[in-house]
C-alpha cells in the first residue's frame, strides 16, 4: 500500500506529459484543476484516467471520472478505489 | 446559447492515440464506436464526434453552470456528412444542434439550442505560434476586430471577459452607457483558433 506521498509523485508523474502550464504545475495544490489550471486538453484527461488505471491497478468508472477535474479529486478516487481492492 | 471547439487533426494525431486500450470506451457509446470502426476515415470521425461532444458540453456548462467531465453522457448522432460539412446532434437530458467543417487541416463545430436558427458563423484563426499565451491574446484581438467591423462600432467601445460562471462574453458599451453582452465561444487547439458569437438577431418588425 502506498502511503499518500508516494501516492501524490505517482500522479504527478503520470500528468507531467500532458501539462501545458509548466509555472501551475511547479504550484499544484489539491484545488488545481487539470483543465482550466494545468491547461491539459481534455482527450488528455481521458489519458490521465486510463494512465492512473494502469498505475495504481484500479478501475476508475464513469460516475468517478466524472468528477476527476481537480488534483485533489483525482487522489480521492485513487484511495477509495485501492481501499476497495 | 452557443458553444464551440476546434481540434488540429495533426495536433490531435501527435498529442493522443485513441487507439489505446480503454480509450474509445472511456468517451464514446457503442454506436458512436460503430461510426468510427466503419468510417472511412476513422482519425476524422473520432475527432468530430469529439468536437461535437466538447461543442455541446461547453453550451451545457454555460447554462447549468455545472463542470463534469463525462464524455460518454454526450450521445452523438451523425444526420448527415458531406465532404467537408457535417450535420448532427448531441443528446444530453434534451437535444442539441452541431454543424461541422471538416478540412484536412481541422475539425470545428458548432452547438446550438434551436434547430433551425439563423446560422452562426464560426470564425478560424490559424496560428503561427502554438503557445497559450500567445493565442489567448492573438485571438481576443481578432475577436474585438471582427466584432467591431460586424456590429459597426469602433473597437475600444468592446471588451471582452469572463463572468462569474467563467463563461466569456462581448461587452459592447454605447457612449450613453447602455450595454450589449453577446454570449462568445472561443476554442483552440494546436495551430488553430476558433470563435462564434452570438450577434444581436436582426428580426424585422410584423
Amino acid at each position: 500500500m502506498q502511503t499518500n506521498e508516494e501516492l501524490i509523485i505517482t500522479l504527478k508523474k503520470i500528468v507531467k506529459p500532458y501539462v501545458q502550464d509548466e509555472q501551475a504545475f511547479e504550484n499544484v495544490t489539491e484545488n488545481t484543476d487539470f483543465i482550466k489550471d494545468l491547461k491539459v486538453n481534455s482527450a488528455n484527461l481521458v489519458d490521465i484516467v486510463l494512465d492512473v488505471e494502469e498505475a495504481f491497478d484500479i478501475e476508475i468508472d464513469n460516475a468517478s471520472m466524472e468528477r476527476m477535474l481537480t488534483v485533489g479529486a483525482a487522489i480521492d478516487i485513487i484511495t477509495e478505489k485501492l481501499a476497495a481492492k | 446559447m452557443i458553444g464551440n471547439d476546434i481540434v488540429d487533426l495533426a495536433q490531435a494525431k501527435q498529442e493522443s492515440n485513441w487507439r489505446r486500450a480503454g480509450f474509445l470506451d472511456k468517451v464514446f457509446t457503442a454506436h458512436e464506436q460503430q461510426l468510427i470502426h466503419s468510417a472511412n476515415d476513422p482519425d476524422c470521425m473520432v475527432w468530430l464526434l469529439w468536437s461535437m461532444k466538447e461543442s455541446a458540453y461547453k453550451l451545457v456548462n454555460r447554462q447549468t453552470g455545472k463542470r463534469v467531465f463525462a464524455p460518454q453522457k454526450l450521445v452523438c448522432h451523425l444526420e448527415s456528412t458531406g465532404s467537408e460539412t457535417a450535420v448532427g446532434t448531441v443528446f444530453q437530458e434534451r437535444t442539441y444542434y452541431t454543424k461541422s467543417v471538416i478540412t484536412n487541416q481541422y475539425v470545428a463545430t458548432v452547438a446550438f439550442t434551436v434547430a433551425d436558427s439563423q446560422p452562426i458563423d464560426q470564425f478560424i484563426i490559424p496560428f503561427s505560434n502554438t503557445t497559450y499565451q500567445t493565442q489567448h491574446t492573438v485571438i481576443r484581438a481578432t475577436i474585438k476586430q471582427q466584432c467591431a467591423a460586424r456590429l459597426s462600432v469602433s473597437e475600444s467601445t468592446i471588451c471582452i471577459y469572463k463572468n462569474e460562471s467563467c463563461v466569456p462574453i462581448v461587452l459592447v458599451k454605447d457612449r450613453l452607457g447602455s450595454q450589449l453582452k453577446l454570449p462568445l465561444s472561443i476554442s483552440h487547439h494546436g495551430h488553430y483558433g476558433a470563435y462564434v458569437v452570438e450577434l444581436p438577431t436582426t428580426t424585422s418588425t410584423i
